[in-house]
């Protein structure tokens, strides 16, 4: 259920992004909501099935945007590793939110970058445009988050039997 | 100590996983190109696309509506301004009708074949590509509309792109722009002919020789080598020509006849081979 709650949420942002946040002037900064959703499993979650809705993010994301196959599940893959790495290494918290996010898509330019080289498919790489993304991103990062732990979180199945175990021992804890 | 261990581990085997995982995933991606095997990716174009035509019907009313408003203030000068300009065109008609008719008597003269114009289907660009990194647009045609991979995608103005994908009523186009889109094309008056790529917001013009003349404002056509677009469509005016001392080739800068910013609208010319690699 989490799942598809997940990939309904990321079809909805794609179609928002394709048609709706590409109308915004490029100054503007057109922040990358699905890019957010990514940091957000990759924040919240820890296991193999939010490795595999990344890759099916990117390949659904492919299908709408990019000539090369296979470079937004690959380049979404990379970065989810590098979130988790360095949560678990440098041990960060809500504070550094906006840091991390900003920085990891630093990273998702570079690994797109280095993997359309790979390819014969050339992307085009425009740091100046990657600006005010960021700044939008790292503004729009924690109340969309917020929204994400509002939306999705509820689906998972873990949270909603320990949130049903939780108060099924409020109520009477002698029992 | 067994705990660190148990957590080392524990990385350990994410690390492999998500390797392998990253693996699979490079090696199976070109089987989702292949014809019979992307089925999932249509049904996927299929159930966007229902989004993106429903969010571009509501962006588009209101952008009407507010356009509506606006185009009322200022018609009285407007109208005023556009029966000169009726009465000018309707001066210049007179005079073009008189070149055609001179032109086709030529033609019958000099013996030259009819034309064949390949049939036209217009369609609304209902997304873009999302991403800074491609230039690709969604259509709301697709293969029950005859539309098939490599159809060239044109405007009144001059050439869109090219087809890029299909499902049953959607299709991706891949503009002209894009750095991964080429196409043949000569300088109208000096006949030069090269490579037009995509530069992103405009293009470029490779393989013309030092000794011809190009200058700032040349018009470039297709010109009808590759088989792709017709022959004639425009492209763009050169905007830079900058001569290196070395090499064989001049660097040509052309800016779009095309506004790729403020399209809405765009035609595909159905011809039944569009010759492209699959």
């Amino acid at each position: 259920m989490f799942s598809l709650a997940v990939l309904v949420c990321g079809m909805i942002i794609i179609t928002l992004e394709s048609t709706i946040l590409v109308r915004l002037p490029p100054w503007f900064g057109r922040p990358d909501l699905l890019f957010i959703l990514l940091v957000w499993l990759a924040t919240r979650f820890d296991s193999i099935r939010e490795i595999i809705l990344v890759i099916i993010l990117g390949l659904i994301l492919n299908v709408i945007s990019g000539v090369n196959p296979g470079i937004y599940p690959v380049a979404y893959l990379f970065t989810f590793v590098m979130i988790r790495g360095s949560i678990h290494h440098l041990n960060l918290d809500n504070n550094h939110q906006a840091a991390m996010i900003a920085l990891a898509y630093v990273v998702f330019y570079l690994i797109v970058w280095f993997f359309s080289a790979l390819t014969p498919y050339p992307a085009l790489i425009a740091w100046h445009q990657a600006i005010p993304e960021l700044v939008a991103l790292a503004i729009l990062s924690f109340p969309i988050m917020h929204l994400f732990d509002l939306i999705l979180k509820p689906f998972d199945e873990k949270d909603l039997i320990d949130r049903l175990g939780r108060r099924r021992r409020n109520k009477n804890r002698y029992l | 100590m067994r705990r660190r261990n148990r957590q080392r581990r524990k990385i350990k085997n994410l690390a492999v996983t998500i390797l392998i995982l990253g693996f699979v995933a490079l090696i199976t991606m070109p089987v989702f190109t292949r014809r019979g095997a992307d089925i999932p990716r249509k049904i996927t174009l299929e159930i966007i696309g229902v989004g993106q035509s429903a969010a571009t019907a509501v962006i588009s009313g209101i952008t009407e509506t507010w356009n509506d408003y606006i185009n009322l203030r200022g018609v009285r000068d407007e109208n005023i301004r556009l029966k000169r300009a009726l009465s000018d065109c309707r001066r210049e008609i007179v005079d073009f009708s008189e070149a055609a008719a001179l032109n086709v008597r030529l033609k019958k003269l000099l013996g030259l074949k009819k034309r064949v114009k390949s049939p036209r289907l217009t369609a609304r660009i209902i997304g873009h590509d999302p991403s800074d990194w491609f230039r690709t647009i969604i259509i709301d045609r697709g293969e029950n509309d005859g539309i098939r991979k490599g159809m060239p995608v044109i405007t009144v103005e001059g050439i869109v792109g090219q087809i890029l994908f299909v499902s049953s009523d959607r299709a991706k186009v891949l503009m002209g722009i894009d750095p991964n889109s080429a196409v043949d094309g000569l300088i109208q008056h000096c006949r030069a002919q090269g490579i037009i790529r995509g530069n992103g917001n405009n293009y470029r013009f490779n393989y013309v020789m030092k000794n011809l003349d190009i200058r700032n404002g040349d018009l470039i056509v297709t010109s009808g080598l590759s088989g792709v677009f017709p022959k004639g469509i425009p492209v763009g005016r050169v905007t830079r020509v900058n001569n290196t001392p070395r090499g064989m080739f001049q660097e040509v800068k052309v800016a779009p006849v095309v506004n790729f910013n403020q399209l809405e609208y765009v035609m595909i010319l159905l011809r039944k081979n569009p010759l492209t690699e699959d």
